[in-house]
């Protein structure tokens, strides 16, 4: 299986944040602070009932644990991440007085504190790939078949737009859409092709 | 870093954030990218920290799904592809925790069919599940008193007091109803669970359907046919319907797992649950405590759970009487 280079890509070389190893950063945010999103999800979830604000949560705990990363990489990146999770908890708790007592209090019995690799982490090449066939197909048609366009074919946004008969702005849409799709998709627990076939 | 009360100073919309950096990473590989671009590309990473978090969220993911190309052809699928991963069995462990709570009050009790009605009781802190001899489920909560007649041509049941589960095998031969004080709710091939308060009684339907007569004397009136997350409330003088999302009904139920379920309940509130399961009372004293607000999972009669969440998370006091917990600020 090779990785292809995305066309006018290169982000692991440019640091994009500032500080000095802002690409080192970026790197560990990525390797090890990303794949944690589901099961940050669900452990949010269980202590804020309102879903709509999970989104946010999530990205304020994202945003803590790199800006702190910028400073010192943080040996674990999972109990560091939670612990982040369960003070912005105990914060809400102060603040508003409403949140569930079941992630503060039960955080360990989520297993999450330890750093035992998720069985997510082990997809399969072919798991894999079934995952994203699942996904993609899960999108409007059109968003699919511009990403597919884009993504398979490698097809410009010009290219595109002549092959579906839209403005190219309109293409623009429907591949953003596409984009920001697969990438709640990817992350979210709920979107998992759980009980498929 | 800075003050943790302070409002963070980037942008706390995640799905605009998103919506933004799916825009960029399109436009970046569009084919029309130009300098002046990338520069307004570089000030908008360099706003805030949530820009770079959802942009690289979403470039990982676009990235990742080069593999669709490299993988296109896969070659001939084994029948061995796995089917969903294990992330789940974490909730597994716990729900097998609850379910041992709940079953340890459980005992299954076969009805034989009487001419005369049946009284079935269960105490403060119960939970029983009658069995009846067609196969439908009774189960009783805390503090119930249901009274059961089966009949060839009807089903009747009484529910006096407390809270029950019905899981009716319907018959439309030997209707199945359920009758609380004035009102009735009649089985149409059903799930529903019932609850009788001193003046106020609650029919939410689960599954199926079932007809809720509001008032049976002195005329039947009012009748309406439930469906799925249909609530009926009833009081002496009123009655109203509402629909809720199937969680919330699901948490309503949270006894038949032993568990109380809130969603941002009041300690009032709390404390009047926890009463209704256990002998020893729980009081919230003082205005202040009893509007502070929770949600979660709590063991209906372990009083523990709940004092430990009292001090440790809201910093109350609690003194323990001999019939009552008193918590206050």
């Amino acid at each position: 299986m090779t990785e292809t280079p995305e066309n006018g890509c290169e982000s692991d070389d440019q640091g994009y944040g500032a500080g000095m190893a802002a690409s080192e950063v970026n790197a560990w945010f990525v390797r090890e602070v990303l794949p944690l999103e589901a099961a940050l999800r669900r452990y949010l979830r269980t202590g804020w009932r309102n879903d709509s604000d999970v989104g946010d949560m999530c990205q304020d705990i994202f945003v803590r644990a790199l800006e702190a990363a910028r400073k010192e990489i943080p040996r674990a990146a999972r109990p560091f991440v939670f612990s982040i999770a369960r003070n912005l908890l105990l914060d809400r708790l102060h603040r508003n007085q409403i949140v569930s007592i079941d992630a503060v209090a039960d955080m360990e019995s989520f297993g999450l504190a330890s750093d035992e690799p998720l069985p997510d982490r082990s997809l399969s090449a072919r798991q894999d790939w079934k995952r994203l066939q699942v996904v993609l197909n899960q999108l409007p048609e059109r968003w699919r078949d511009a990403v597919v366009m884009r993504k398979i074919e490698g097809l410009s946004r010009k290219e595109i737009a002549q092959r579906m008969g839209l403005a190219e702005r309109t293409v623009a849409q429907h591949l953003a859409s596409g984009i920001a799709a697969l990438t709640d998709f990817f992350n979210h627990d709920a979107a998992e092709p759980k009980g498929a076939p | 870093m800075s003050n943790p009360n302070e409002e963070p100073r980037w942008d706390k919309n995640s799905r605009e954030n998103q919506a933004h950096a799916a825009a960029w990473i399109e436009e970046r590989e569009s084919g029309d990218w130009s300098e002046a671009r990338q520069a307004e590309f570089d000030a908008w990473i360099a706003q805030s920290p949530a820009h770079l978090v959802a942009f690289l969220r979403a470039e990982t993911v676009w990235k990742h799904a080069d593999r669709l190309r490299a993988l296109t052809n896969p070659g001939p699928m084994k029948p061995n592809a796995a089917g969903p991963s294990t992330r789940k069995t974490t909730f597994l462990k716990i729900a097998a925790a609850f379910a041992v709570v709940s079953l340890a009050g459980t005992g299954a009790v076969a009805l034989f069919q009487s001419p005369k009605a049946q009284t079935y009781s269960t105490t403060i802190g119960g939970h029983e599940t009658l069995t009846l001899d067609d196969g439908s489920q009774i189960e009783l909560n805390t503090n119930t008193t249901v009274r059961v007649a089966y009949e060839s041509g009807h089903r009747n049941i009484w529910l006096d007091k407390g809270e029950a589960y019905f899981n009716v095998v319907h018959d439309p031969g030997r209707p199945f109803v359920v009758t609380l004080g004035n009102r009735r709710v009649t089985d149409l091939g059903t799930k529903f669970f019932v609850r009788r308060d001193q003046d106020r009684i609650q029919v939410a339907l689960v599954e199926g359907k079932a007809r809720f007569d509001a008032a049976l004397e002195p005329a039947p009136s009012q009748q309406t046919v439930l469906t799925p997350g249909d609530i009926v409330t009833a009081t002496a003088e009123t009655v109203s319907l509402k629909r809720e999302p199937s969680r919330n009904l699901s948490n309503q139920l949270g006894w038949r797992r032993g568990m109380l379920v809130f969603d941002h309940a009041t300690l009032a509130d709390v404390a009047n649950e926890y009463n209704r399961y256990n002998r020893t009372k729980l009081v919230v004293a003082g205005a202040e405590a009893q509007r502070l607000t929770i949600s979660g999972t709590l063991p209906a009669t372990d009083l523990g759970a709940f004092t430990r969440l009292a001090t440790k998370f809201f910093n109350l006091r609690v003194e323990r009487h001999e019939k009552e917990i008193v918590v206050s600020r």
